[in-house]
């Protein structure tokens, strides 16, 4: 009798909980979006588990733009794969070097950092993205494990978040419009594979293969407005973080693999705004680290320029690198493993962090001009700022022309002045054009340009 | 520690293995598990440091409450062994001097301590003395005025002579850091929690199901209403002045009074069902409050255990006190018999509102907060024959369903009001935009693109999100039912199970889908730092 009741409650719980898990699983099928990045690079992985990889890519963004696999395999004769993925933390680029480790006799891992992947929070729902699209077609145990890794991060552990991943369709997902999770629907119900979801998807994103997409589009410096300028400040690493990349390093010295971490070039503004000595001293940290865990350290922005310097074209915006861009890079970084694995001595083609005020003096005085505006009742207020040397005396030039004009006008020639009223009337568009040197010189290489359309 | 996350979860499961397994092998320690857990639970989220103020308040009320007790025993004797009316008299009076001593000592150690680490840094500002109410860097420990209060109440209850003070330090400091109680209350009283804490019990299924019903219930208020409108309200609160149009500052203070609600009521729900996992009922704190019908009514439904704690330990002590006595007779003398008595409940009224709002915090706008409720309560009061009289001349029949309902609105719109003084953080900021309520009407048009403007999110609904109006309709079914009398745990259980089902379901994805808004804002409670 006891044992009969007790049977039965079992029973309702378990049909409570059957059907919660239904209603769950219903949602992320409707919900969350058929061909994200992250599902593209771990769903071709799988596809492609059958071949021979020996050099896996690992890390964010930076990575995952940055690094084409097929210039590495150019370079080092190798079979690399790209398993880095948007907002990638290291406690999962560990996980993703682990898997490929078990799949593949792996030589050489690249881990591509900036130093944000020394101190931001884990991306909460770059991390579920991840753990959904890692987990597809991995046993229970796998899945347990990648869970567990999300619920006990301990940025998640003591919120809701250790909890909330439960309800993946709550952070990634299709926008909540009737199209959209309709269209989502259709494609799975049409049998679509990641990649072909991709396709529409992620606009502008091209995936050449082997875990490696980026995008054509180059960014124009001359257009930068202050709320792209995003120029990390002075907070010193992790500790936390410093943990996790020596534990990924100790696992590659387990295994015998060698890893390379790389600081990602970045365009010369963000070099330059980082002159003060906190920076280097910061990354010399984690070059510390990567040494004493017996990897190899390399920042791709001290490489001696005559081997490799990135071009403004290089960037698809502020911090990431274009199709082209990447490819020059992993060229450049091809070379140098190449060189290294042969046996030579490499520091000789790095500057070190020793030696970072000599490298901010081969910058040229001024990396970038930037230029914010207020549109008042009866005048446009202008206020101009570069990225420069600290020593640098900047003058700036403002120049005007209407929106059909194809000349511009010097509204206020070079002087001291940073700020500058236009004034207006009515409602129409202005073309600025700003112009940033320093004081007294007057080649045009030297000098800087913002230029912008202001609507009144 | 949230509530709501695998340490709270890994946490709670441990402790509830642990206290129920000393309920089967050991029942008389059983109780040292939810001590030990309670200073495990306020360690990691409170801080280990600040667990010092609470033992320093723990010591304090123990040791003054059995200086009590033994100051109340030797007076027995004293007064026994005394010769004559006199004599006897004078013992007492001695005693008495003596026991009032040991109170205010024990008053003046607590008070002190709340005073300094939750009010200093504001009295300074409020001088001009510090920059800001919190640039002295004084940290408010976890709970700090709800196991203050429950103690302070515990030694006026020991004075009063009804209780005999617990022997055991150890046994007492569990009454003062019972780990569901320090988040955000509510005040136990020691006569209707101890012995529920120190009894021994086994696990009961219909008591877990019950209390797990109304931790849900609380998660739900909490994450898809609380959480949900936070963010819109502070958009249109935080930059609202007296040129903020009628419309938005009113959809503003309506967003505030739900989400506070949700807040303070779910975090409550929340703590009550995990306190009755272990079997153990706290003060209730909360009773449909707007569903009532008058002011002083809702202050009978809102923050409870505040309310008898303020009304024990200062409406009544002040009510009877001496000077009252004698206003009461003059005002008795001069205004009539009627008017004149209820002069003293009207001013112990005031100044218990006043010591509410102050206990709120230091900053002026919760005192003006609460002087307002104090005010309309005695105001009220004062008014009630006029009203009275007015409701008989209209022919108003105040037992219709009508009257009922403008009655709610009409608390509701009291209640409201006196919200401005208590989300707008500047009295003369809350006056303007109080103005402008009623003065700055806008085509109601221009209402959604002023939302929009704000950075308010959902301008369609009016700042309220879809997911919050489905978790208030709910949570206004669940209050309407109990207000009409209805055990709705009870009855939520006693369904058939495939209604039961689709009921938690529903209430689940809609907690589920409120979860992104979560994320990195108001996750803690608003009464945690009380």
């Amino acid at each position: 009798m006891q044992t009969t009741k007790h049977l039965r409650r079992l029973g309702k719980a378990l049909a409570l909980l059957l059907s919660a898990l239904f209603v769950d699983m219903a949602l992320s099928y409707a919900l969350c979006p058929l061909g994200s990045i992250t599902e593209v690079t771990w769903y071709d992985y799988r596809q492609a588990v059958e071949e021979d990889f020996d050099t896996v890519v690992i890390g964010s963004s930076y990575a995952q733009l940055g690094i084409n696999p097929f210039a590495l395999d150019e370079e080092l004769g190798s079979n690399a794969y790209n398993l880095a993925t948007l907002g990638q933390s290291l406690p999962d680029s560990l996980a993703a070097l682990q898997t490929a480790a078990h799949d593949h006799d792996l030589h050489r891992v690249v881990l591509c950092c900036g130093i944000e992947s020394f101190r931001d929070t884990p991306q909460y729902d770059r991390q579920i993205c991840f753990l959904q699209a890692k987990s597809v077609g991995e046993s229970l145990l796998a899945k347990a494990q990648n869970a567990a890794r999300v619920a006990f991060d301990a940025d998640n552990f003591p919120n809701s978040k250790s909890l909330t991943w439960v309800f993946p369709w709550m952070y990634n997902t299709v926008p909540r419009t009737y199209e959209a999770i309709s269209a989502n629907v259709q494609s799975r119900l049409d049998g679509q594979t990641p990649l072909e979801a991709s396709e529409t998807t992620e606009s502008g994103w091209r995936y050449l293969g082997k875990g490696y997409g980026g995008y054509d589009d180059t960014f124009d410096f001359q257009r930068m407005s202050t709320d792209l300028l995003s120029i990390p400040g002075n907070a010193p690493l992790e500790a936390r973080h410093l943990e996790e990349l020596a534990a990924l390093l100790d696992f590659c010295t387990q295994q015998n693999i060698t890893a390379y971490v790389v600081m990602v070039p970045q365009p010369d503004y963000m070099n330059l705004a980082h002159h003060e000595s906190w920076y280097p001293q910061l990354l010399l940290q984690a070059q510390q680290i990567v040494e004493e865990h017996g990897g190899r350290f390399m920042d791709a922005n001290l490489i001696d320029p005559r081997i490799y310097r990135p071009l403004n074209t290089d960037f698809r915006d502020a911090q990431h690198l274009n199709i082209d861009g990447a490819a020059r890079f992993s060229t450049a970084l091809g070379r140098i493993i190449a060189r290294c694995e042969g046996g030579e001595d490499i520091r000789p083609l790095f500057s070190s962090y020793d030696d970072w005020d000599a490298h901010i003096d081969s910058l040229k005085d001024i990396a970038l001009c930037y230029c914010d505006y207020k549109v008042g009742p009866d005048a446009i207020e202008f206020v101009a700022g570069t990225v420069a040397k600290p020593d640098a005396k900047i003058e700036y030039q403002f120049e005007t022309a209407a929106a059909q004009a194809k000349r511009y006008e010097i509204a206020q020639p070079f002087g001291t002045s940073y700020t500058f009223e236009a004034p207006i009337s009515g409602h129409g568009k202005l073309k600025v054009l700003v112009t940033a040197r320093v004081a007294g010189q007057t080649s045009d290489e030297d000098a800087c340009i913002w230029r912008g359309t202001v609507v009144y | 520690m949230d509530l709501f996350s695998l340490q709270f979860v890994c946490f709670l499961a441990a402790l509830l293995v642990i206290y129920y397994a000393l309920g089967r092998f050991a029942p008389r320690v059983q109780w040292v598990a939810l001590l030990v857990g309670s200073i495990v639970f306020y360690g990691i989220t409170g801080g280990w440091a600040m667990l010092a103020f609470m033992v320093v308040t723990a010591v304090t009320t123990f040791a003054g409450s059995h200086k009590l007790a033994q100051l109340s025993a030797e007076a027995k004797a004293a007064r026994k062994s005394a010769k004559g009316r006199d004599a006897k008299k004078a013992v007492k009076a001695r005693y008495v001097r003596r026991r009032r001593w040991v109170l205010a000592a024990v008053f003046a150690v607590c008070l002190g301590m709340l005073g300094y680490l939750k009010y200093w840094n504001t009295i300074l500002f409020n001088f001009g003395l510090a920059t800001s109410t919190s640039s002295l860097g004084i940290l408010l420990p976890l709970g700090i005025s709800f196991y203050m209060f429950a103690s302070l109440g515990y030694v006026i209850e020991v004075y009063n002579e009804k209780y005999t003070p617990e022997p055991s330090l150890v046994r007492f400091f569990l009454f003062v850091s019972w780990f569901p109680q320090v988040i955000q209350g509510p005040i136990n009283r020691y006569a209707e929690i101890s012995s529920q804490l120190f009894a021994s019990r086994r696990p009961s299924l219909l008591g877990m199901r019950r209390g797990m019903l109304r931790l849900c219930y609380g998660l739900l208020k909490k994450y898809a209403i609380a959480n949900v409108l936070v963010g819109n309200y502070r958009a249109i609160i935080a930059p609202a002045d007296g040129s903020t149009s009628a419309p938005v500052v009113i959809i503003g203070i309506l967003l505030y009074s739900f989400q506070m609600y949700a807040d303070f009521s779910g975090g409550i729900d929340m703590v009550e069902g995990v306190s009755e996992l272990f079997g153990i009922e706290m003060a209730q704190n909360f009773r449909q409050p707007y569903f009532s019908t008058s002011l002083a009514n809702f202050w009978r439904r809102w923050h409870m255990s505040l309310g008898h704690w303020m009304k024990n330990y200062v409406f009544y002590p002040l009510a009877v006190c001496a000077p009252m006595r004698a206003l009461n007779k003059h005002a008795t003398k001069v205004l009539g018999k009627q008017t004149g008595r209820t002069i003293s409940a009207c001013v112990s009224n005031i100044i218990v509102f006043f010591v509410v709002g102050l206990w709120h915090g230091a900053e002026l706008h919760f005192i003006a907060w609460g002087l307002y409720n104090g005010i309309m309560i005695a105001l009220a009061d004062l008014l009630a024959p006029v009203f009275e009289r007015l409701g008989n001349k209209l022919h108003v029949n105040r037992s219709s369903a009508g009257f009922h309902v403008f009655a709610i609105a009409r608390t509701f719109a009291v209640v409201a009001v006196g919200r401005y003084f208590d989300c707008i953080e500047s009295v003369a900021v809350g006056l303007a935009c109080l103005k402008a309520s009623v003065t700055n009407f806008v085509p109601l048009a221009s209402v959604q693109p002023q939302l929009a403007a704000l950075g308010v999110t959902s301008v369609g609904t009016l700042g309220f999100e879809p997911i919050a109006l489905w978790a208030l309709a709910i949570v206004f079914v669940v209050d309407l039912l109990y207000e009409r009398g209805h055990d709705v745990r009870s009855e939520v259980m006693g369904l058939r199970l495939p209604v039961r089902i689709a009921l938690y379901l529903a209430c689940g994805t809609i907690f589920a889908f409120s979860l992104s808004f979560s994320l990195g804002q108001g996750e803690a409670f608003m009464y945690a730092n009380y």
